[in-house]
């Protein structure tokens, strides 16, 4: 199928590949289907398109490409859902803010990060609210 | 808003099952316990509203910043291949 987005133009879609964030994004939360997008001229960011609004994307990003030793911890996840840790396949992104005019100044959310279970096609955005992680932690330093 | 007081060790419940509990009471705070299912979520709200902005300021993101701050990422650290 075909969407609509902001950034890219019109875009076909694999259905497949279509996330669902049942409770959405704090700020965004009637917005609940997402898909990934990758352009080769955005790498290593890709792009976490909404389906139902051409206007709201967020650009992502592999939290170890910053921070190697970034993990989330079983416990915080376990809290917030009933997925199967052990069977399903899990990832995390995060969330980066790109000030217009000044990507020099980006920043990323790693108190916050998107993660995604890739086997239910399902993801929340995690908060941690009692990490030592930024929520504007500078990606260029 | 509704107000009601409450002693230590004593609790309010909101709908059927969410048990919000005073724990500990100090000089200017207090701590409270609270259960509640899964999928309600739980902030202090200054974390909450933090990200909530952060959210809406990323979702703003332009087209050729993106590009232009993928370079600046790219030339930051050399390609992993």
């Amino acid at each position: 199928m075909k969407i609509n987005t902001r950034q890219f133009g019109k875009i076909e879609i694999d259905e497949q590949k279509i996330i669902n964030i049942p409770l959405g994004i704090p700020g965004f939360r009637d917005r609940k289907r997402y898909v990934f997008l990758q352009k080769e001229e955005t790498k290593p960011f890709l792009l976490f398109q909404c389906m139902d609004d051409a206007n709201l994307s967020f650009v992502v990003l592999d939290p170890v490409k910053i921070l190697p030793e970034y993990t989330i911890e079983k416990k915080d996840l376990e809290k917030v859902v009933s997925w199967d840790l052990e069977k399903d396949e899990i990832s995390c992104f995060v969330i980066v803010t790109i000030p217009n005019g000044n990507p020099e100044k980006m920043t990323a959310n790693f108190m916050a990060p998107l993660v995604i279970n890739n086997k239910r096609k399902e993801g929340l955005q995690l908060i941690l609210q009692n990490s030592s992680y930024s929520h504007q932690y500078q990606l260029l330093k | 808003m509704l107000i009601l007081t409450r002693k230590i060790g004593e609790s309010i419940i909101i709908g059927d099952d969410i048990v919000i509990k005073v724990v500990e009471t100090g000089k200017n705070s207090i701590r409270i316990g609270i259960d509640a299912p899964k999928e309600i979520t739980v902030l202090r709200q200054e974390v909450f509203e933090s990200i909530q902005k952060e959210n809406i300021l990323s979702a703003k993101g332009d087209k050729s910043d993106i590009a232009k701050a993928a370079k600046l990422f790219g030339s930051k650290e050399p390609e992993k291949k």
